[in-house]
Order: C-alpha cells, then structure tokens, then sequence
C-alpha cells in the first residue's frame, strides 16, 4: 500500500526533478536520489543498477533502474553531467533507498555540466503540487 | 540436492511446491519475501537478476533454487517439473503470466517426445491433483503427446501457432518436420473444447539470405493449411504482430517492427480461408 | 411538420429562379432508389436497391445495397456497399468485413454497412466544384458494424461503430472502431453510470447495446483551418456524429485520435451554451471547399431524445436525458464555435414555441450546402425534402409520396441534390414553376369558400391583441 502525501517526508534543501530524482548542491557537485514519493511507489526495492564511475549523461538521460518486486523504474538525471561517485553500499543494502531516500539512499554524485539546468528545477510546493 | 524456495507470502503456487516437496521427502528452505526471507531474496535477486523473469506484474512466484546444481526454476509448472524430472523436462516449461487458477507457460511441442510420460505426469499433477486451468501451446510438434492430453482432458485452453504455410514450416522452425505431423496436430487441435489458432507475421531467412517478413500470400496458405487439416473455415484465428525487441533470435532484434495497420492486408488474405480471422491490436 | 388529414405529396413549391436546379436522389420507401426532377418527375427508379442512403456518382452512376440483414439478428445491417450503373448493373461491390451465420439464412459475408461511405476524390459524397468522386477506382471509406465487448463502457454485448477504408479490389486498409476510443469522449461519471446499465439495448440479435450509433461519416477536405496551420483540420480527417452521445468530432486519420469535439455536454462554456443542447443529430460535416460557408460544421439538430446523464423528469433513468420537440439546422465555425447561420422553427416562419414542432424530425435527416448558397434539407420523418435560401425563403419543396407497407411511413434517410451533368443519359429537363398554393382559398370538391354569409355586427366590441397573452408564453414573450 502506497502512502498519503502528507505522510510522506520532502525536505527543503534539495531540488526536485520531475521525473522524481532529487538534487542536492555540494560545492561544485551535485547528489542525486529519488524522492520519498518515488521510493514508495516502488515498495521494497530489491536492486539498484547504477552507472559506472566516469560516464556522462545529459538532462532527463535514463541512468539506471530501481527494481522491486513488482515493479522496475528507470532512474533520470536531474542535471547533465558526469558521474564521478556511485553509492556502493546499495549493492549489498539497496533498502537503504526505501528507509532513507535523502540520506543513505543516495545514488550518485555528479559533476554538473551546466549550471543553469540548476534553476530549471523544482522547489519542494513546485514537486508537491505536480504529485497532488 | 539442497533447496531454497523463494515465496511471498499468501502465493498458492508457492504452497503447491511446498507440498510436493513435502510429499516427497525433499528437504529444503523457504524465504518468503515479504516477512523473514526478504533480505534473504534482496541478495538472491542481486545475484541471479538476469536469470530470473519478470512479467507484467513484476516478479513471478515461486522461485526454486537447487544451490547444489546451482540452478532456479521460476513458476509452477516449472518447478513441478524440475522436481518430477531433475532437468529434462525444462524446456517443456517457461515463466507463465497467467494467475488465480490458470497456468500457462507449457509447450507441448517444447521437449522431446521420448519424455512424455514425465510431461504428462506434470500436468496431471497440476491439474487433476491441484485443480489449476492449463493453457497449453504448441507448434504442431509432437502430435502424439498432444493425442494423449485431449485423451485425457488435461488442457483446458490450447493455443496453437501454426508458424506458417507447409513449405515454410520447417525453414522458420529451423529443422526438418514433417508436415504430416503438423498437420495431424491441427487436426487435434480443432478437437479441443476451448482452441485458437495464431500466427505471428515472423521475419524469415530466405533463401537469398535475406530476412523479410512473412507475406500476406504464406499467411493466406498457413490459412489455408488450417482449412485443410481442420476441414473447416471457421476457427478461431488471430494474426499476431512480431515484436524484435521481445526477441532472443540475433539475427531479428534489429528488424524494423511492423505497424499495426500493415495487418490488414493479412486479413484479407489469410480470410479466404478462415473466415473469422482477427488481427492484433497495437 | 405535423401534417393534417389531406396534403399534396410531390412537388409543391418550386421557383426555377431561386433554387439550385438539378436532380435529387433518394430512397423511395420499400420501393428503391428514385431519381426525380425538380418537378417530380421520376427519372429513373432503380427498382429494390436499398439506400443507406443512396448516393450518385458522375456519369449516372448510384450507390446502394443489394439488400439488409434480417432485423431479427442485425440492426441496420446493410449486406454491402454496391455501385450500380444507369441501367442497373453492379459495376463495384464489397461485402467482405464480416463472415455471417444468422440462423435460417444463407452463410454469408457482409460489409454490415450502415449510415454512410465516401467515396474518394469528393470529401461529403454530394456535389462540389472540382471534387468529382472518381467511379472506375480509388479507395471508399464505410462506415459498418461490429459487435464487441468493451467492460469500460458496459458488461453487456455492444454494437459497434467501425469505420474501415477499402481499395477499389475490396482490400480492408485502415480500420477504426469506436469503442477503442471511450477514454477520449469525455463522459462524466453520470454518464457513465447509465451507459453501464443501458447502453441503448436493442432487441436484434438477443440484444445489444447500439451505445453511439453513429449516423454520418464524411472527410474534411481542404479547408481554411488546415492552410492557416491548424492541424486538428488536415484535410483526411475525419468528422462522425453520434446520435445516442450527442457527440460531434474529428477523428485524425493517421492516429485515430479524437482531435476536435462539441457534446457531449453542452453547459460547459459560455460558446457551448450559446449553441445550445444538440440533440439526436444527423449528417454533421464540415461544407467542402468550394461551397458557400466553407469550413463550417452543417448539423441537422433533430431535437428528439437522446443523451446520456444525469436522471430529470424527462428521464427518470438518465438514458435519453436531453429532449426537444423541434428541430434545427445549424452551421457553426469549428474555431469559434459560432452560430454562422440556422434555420430553426423561427426561421420557418412558425411562432415559437407553441408552433416550433412543425419544425420537427425526431429521427433521421440531413442538410446539404449547394453552390449558390440554398440548403437542401431533409426533414425526414414526414418524407419531406425542401430547398431554402440563406434569407430562408423557401423554394423548393417535394413530400414523398412512398408510404411504406411494412412500416407505415413515407420517412427519407437523406436525399441528395446533383448537377444535370451527373446523368449525361438524359436531356436537360424543363422546369416549370410552381407557386405556392394559397391554402385560404384551396378547397376540396364539396368543400364550401371561406366568406361568411350573413356577418353580425355588435356595438362595444374591441380589436384583438397580438400573441402576448397564449396559455403559455410565446414569440417576443418567450424570446425574452
């Protein structure tokens, strides 16, 4: 059973993409997941493909899949650019992405190749409104 | 043999596997999903995803895992089979999509014919014992096998995909048949209380190497062939699309698809012979 | 029109200087196609050729149907789609959409057409400057049944709208069917409820569901929309109506999507209420290039019952929930959703409303645009034909005399009006005028001229007023 928005948890300092992922600034790079809305959605996820360490993708790119087991969602880049860090440990702990979306649950980090695509994404009312 | 069974929880399929195992002294362990076996089947998933099969509702139960000779069997039919014939009736078998009571996902003409006793044991044992509906598909292929389940009433949908017209049959099969054979098959077929036939617009390897797809002209004669072997011109019949990218052959993945609209003319031709022929919808 | 006891059938009104002159077809009740001149005069009859409708082609060609499917298994369930010379041989045919076993009858195929076909090269199948229908090739489009099961609208067994498009051998190469399409009507939950429960269920075949009955079929051909860059007008679309939804729309022939609409409902915009509730309505087509008031949508708005929604006291079921006892003729801008022009009850001359059903089709009809700017209208259910001007001056009018025997009534489905020059066969006819009748001084033998013989005289009576004060309010009052 899926959750009610206003059970679900969606913090202020991150920005959201419409396709679900999530973006937050640190420094010059960028941290991705997906948002509490979309782990929910997927239930208990039970894999998480990633990309490797050195790839480049563009805005709105498919860069991976998260698998429960009903279901497979493609994963999408908040921002273009290229991936200089994967989380690891969701190999072994891929719950992770379903306890702690904002934290543990991280996937990737990205090194942006054009800043502007920053502005062009969701505040946290924005992301809210398109999920009512 | 040791074995892990992967459920989730409340899956009478699961339980039916379960119980043969039971009833035939095999030992083996149960991770269930979705209580205590889910971190148990996070890892099995990890290691074995590419070998395990999703249809439309994700992740079909059970799976069976025999960690000695390091294979999975996914599905009831599967499963029964594996237990009943340690292997060699595999490719009678494949991942079904249909639930509640049906099972599907069983080809006559899959295995070898010398194995049929295992094979009907099988269905015998899903049907008459359990009481699930069964869905069987063939290609014409073992014909005899096919004779004994309408002798015994174990199917209660067949579905058979008459490949194409006589002088294809055996080039899209990719070994020599008889067509005698398929032809007796049709026959039978026919007789089944519930039956369609189907023929999917496949692409071929023609004789100049080339690959084209089927024409309306061979849809018409695998039409007619159903006329023929059947003695009416009225079966149910359905014109199926070919899609590359649910293929495993090579040589078609890259094979432009076919717009649902190009059917028609195969309608056309393939009624000349079977008047209540349909197409697939997009 | 509500008729009274006695009245001429045939031609009673015709002004040679006004109308569009040529010849009209139609379908003579159980008797066949009949070609008639602007005086009546019946031309040719192409003896039991059914016509759903009948249609002509140049060259004195006419379309019909060898006959219709036994009504005890199939609701207007024409055999097939024929072409037929001036003397009667079948010179194109096609029957082969579906294989029928009806109990009792011969095994057969069918088109199952019903309605409408158009034949390409002309986009409404009626004359048009430089649109000829070609008649020794190209494709028809037909408009036919098919019974499906669709749980989305109801559990019951439907009867399908499909439109098919075949070549001239009578290859099927494109196919629509309606009931794919329910997502994109844009019924409300009411509506839904009782399309569920009754889809209009007719008793053929053990009953099924005739939940749209679409009653017309024609393309869009050029038009000005589509030059300006308006994509929902590509000239190969195509417009349909369905009489039991009320719905008018544009099907866009290379994906099958529904791409413009009016109706269902008719309360939701400002432009929608304007036009009113458009009920039970026939042969909506966009007026071909060439034509006055090109690019306009011309709808015959029978009035009637029809509709799916919310329960009132007209229908305590929701099932033919909208109702009027008069009808229109509407020519609305498909951009703007305008009125451009209408001939209602009030433009006929009747006092609205007391007055307003003598105006009045319940069922079937139509309205063709001719190229000096008269409509030609089809007020079918009293079989009469009539032809008036844009300032509504009628100038042409003919009541089929054809009554039928096994179903009581001189109804025309839609008639036609063509060009001299469609039928090279015959010799310009000569139009003799007719004037209409003054009905005060008409009598028949025996009856006695109006003129009293003895008038009294009272002193203190007053002068009459006008009609302001009716049992119910009426002309300026009800306007108001």
């Amino acid at each position: 059973m899926t959750k009610a928005i206003t059970e679900l948890n969606f913090i202020d300092d991150i920005l959201y993409f419409h396709e679900h992922t999530w973006a937050k600034v640190e420094g010059d790079l960028v941290r991705v997941g997906i948002t509490d809305f979309a782990q929910d959605q997927l239930s208990n996820i039970i894999f998480v493909e990633l990309p490797n360490v050195g790839e480049t993708y563009r805005k709105g790119d498919e860069f991976g899949q998260a698998e429960s087991a009903k279901t497979v969602s493609a994963l999408y880049m908040p921002v273009s650019g290229e991936i200089v860090e994967i989380n690891e440990e969701l190999e072994e702990a891929p719950q992770n992405v379903n306890e702690d979306p904002y934290g543990t649950g991280w996937m990737i980090v990205v090194k942006p190749g054009n800043l502007v695509e920053l502005k062009e994404l969701l505040a946290k009312e924005d992301y809210l409104n398109q999920i009512k | 043999m040791s074995f892990t069974i992967y459920t989730a929880t409340g899956c009478t399929r699961c339980k039916i596997i379960k119980q043969l195992m039971h009833e035939r002294g095999i030992a083996f362990e149960e991770q269930d999903m979705k209580a205590e076996g889910k971190e148990a089947f996070q890892k099995f998933y990890a290691a074995n995803r590419k070998a395990i099969f999703r249809g439309p509702d994700g992740v079909e139960f059970p799976l069976l895992h025999d960690t000695e000779a390091g294979n999975i069997h996914q599905g009831i039919g599967a499963c029964v089979a594996y237990l009943y014939g340690g292997g060699k009736l595999d490719s009678f078998f494949s991942v079904g999509t249909l639930h509640k009571e049906w099972v599907d996902g069983i080809h006559v003409s899959g295995g070898n014919s010398e194995d049929a006793k295992g094979f009907l044991e099988v269905l015998r044992y899903i049907k008459k014992t359990n009481n699930m509906k069964l869905q069987l598909d063939t290609n014409g292929l073992n014909s005899a096998i096919l004779e004994q389940i309408l002798a015994e009433g174990l199917a209660d949908v067949i579905i058979m995909n008459v490949l194409g017209p006589k002088e294809l049959y055996s080039q899209i099969l990719g070994k020599e048949v008889d067509t005698a054979e398929i032809e007796k098959s049709l026959s039978l077929v026919s007789k089944f209380p519930e039956y369609k036939f189907q023929t999917t617009v496949t692409p071929v390897v023609r004789g100049d190497g080339e690959i084209r797809y089927l024409t309306t002209k061979e849809v018409g004669g695998a039409a007619k062939l159903i006329a023929e072997a059947t003695g009416s011109m009225k079966n149910p019949y359905l014109i199926k699309l070919f899609k590359p990218k649910e293929c495993r052959d090579e040589r078609f993945k890259d094979i432009e698809a076919m717009a649902a609209d190009a059917l028609l003319p195969y309608r056309t031709a393939a009624r000349a012979h079977q008047v209540f022929v349909e197409i697939e919808k997009a | 029109m509500s008729y009274p006891t006695v009245y001429p059938t045939g031609v009673t009104v015709y002004n040679p200087q006004k109308a569009w002159n040529g010849f009209t077809i139609f379908q003579a009740r159980e008797v066949g196609a009949m070609l008639i001149d602007m005086n009546g005069t019946e031309v040719n009859l192409w003896q039991g050729l059914h016509g759903f409708p009948n249609k002509m082609l140049p060259g004195g060609y006419v379309f019909g149907h060898l006959g219709e499917r036994n009504n005890n298994f199939g609701m207007q369930d024409q055999t097939d789609l024929v072409q037929v010379d001036w003397e009667g041989n079948v010179v194109w045919k096609f029957n082969q959409y579906e294989f029928i076993e009806d109990p009792g009858e011969e095994p057969q195929w069918m088109a199952r057409q019903h309605h409408d076909y158009q034949r390409q090269g002309n986009p409404v199948g009626y004359y048009v400057p430089g649109m000829e229908p070609l008649v020794d090739k190209g494709n028809t489009l037909i408009l036919c049944h098919k019974n499906v099961r669709n749980p989305k609208i109801s559990d019951k067994l439907l009867l399908d709208d499909v439109i098919i498009e075949v070549d001239w051998e009578g290859n099927i190469v494109w196919e629509w069917a309606c009931n794919e399409h329910f997502d994109e009507f844009g019924f409300d939950e009411a509506a839904k409820n009782i399309l569920c429960r009754d889809p209009n269920m007719r008793s053929s075949g053990g009953g099924m569901g005739d939940w749209m009955h679409i009653n017309s079929m024609s393309v869009l051909g050029p038009n000005r929309f589509y030059d300006a860059g308006d994509e929902r007008f590509n000239p190969e679309n195509i417009i349909i109506d369905g009489r039991e939804t009320n719905i008018i729309c544009i099907i866009e022939k290379k994906t099958g999507k529904i791409v413009w609409q009016l109706g269902p409902n008719y309360d939701s915009s400002e432009e929608l209420k304007k036009i009113g509730w458009i009920i039970g309505q026939h042969h909506a087509h966009m007026i071909p290039k060439g034509l006055p008031g090109e690019g306009n949508i011309l709808i015959f708005d029978n009035g009637g019952w029809a509709g799916y929604g919310a329960p009132n006291p007209a229908s305590p079921t929701g099932a033919k929930n909208a109702r009027r006892d008069y009808s229109r003729v509407l020519e609305i801008d498909p951009t703007t959703l305008k009125i451009v022009w209408q001939y209602t009850p009030a433009e006929a001359g009747f006092l609205m409303p007391t007055d307003a059903e003598r105006f009045y089709s319940p069922y079937i009809s139509s309205a063709q645009r001719l190229p000096n700017g008269n409509t030609l209208i089809t007020e079918g259910s009293d079989g009469r034909i009539f032809e008036v001007t844009a300032e509504y001056e009628l100038v042409w009018e003919y009541i089929s005399p054809y009554k039928g025997e096994k179903m009581p009534t001189n109804m025309v489905y839609r008639a036609y009006r063509l060009p001299y020059e469609w039928v090279p066969q015959l010799e310009r006819p000569v139009e003799t005028a007719i004037e209409p009748v003054d009905v005060t001084t008409f009598r028949m033998p025996g009856a006695a001229p109006m003129g009293a013989k003895k008038t009294t005289t009272i002193e203190g009576t007053r002068p009459y007023q006008g009609d302001r004060a009716l049992c119910v309010a009426a002309g300026d009052e009800a306007e108001e």
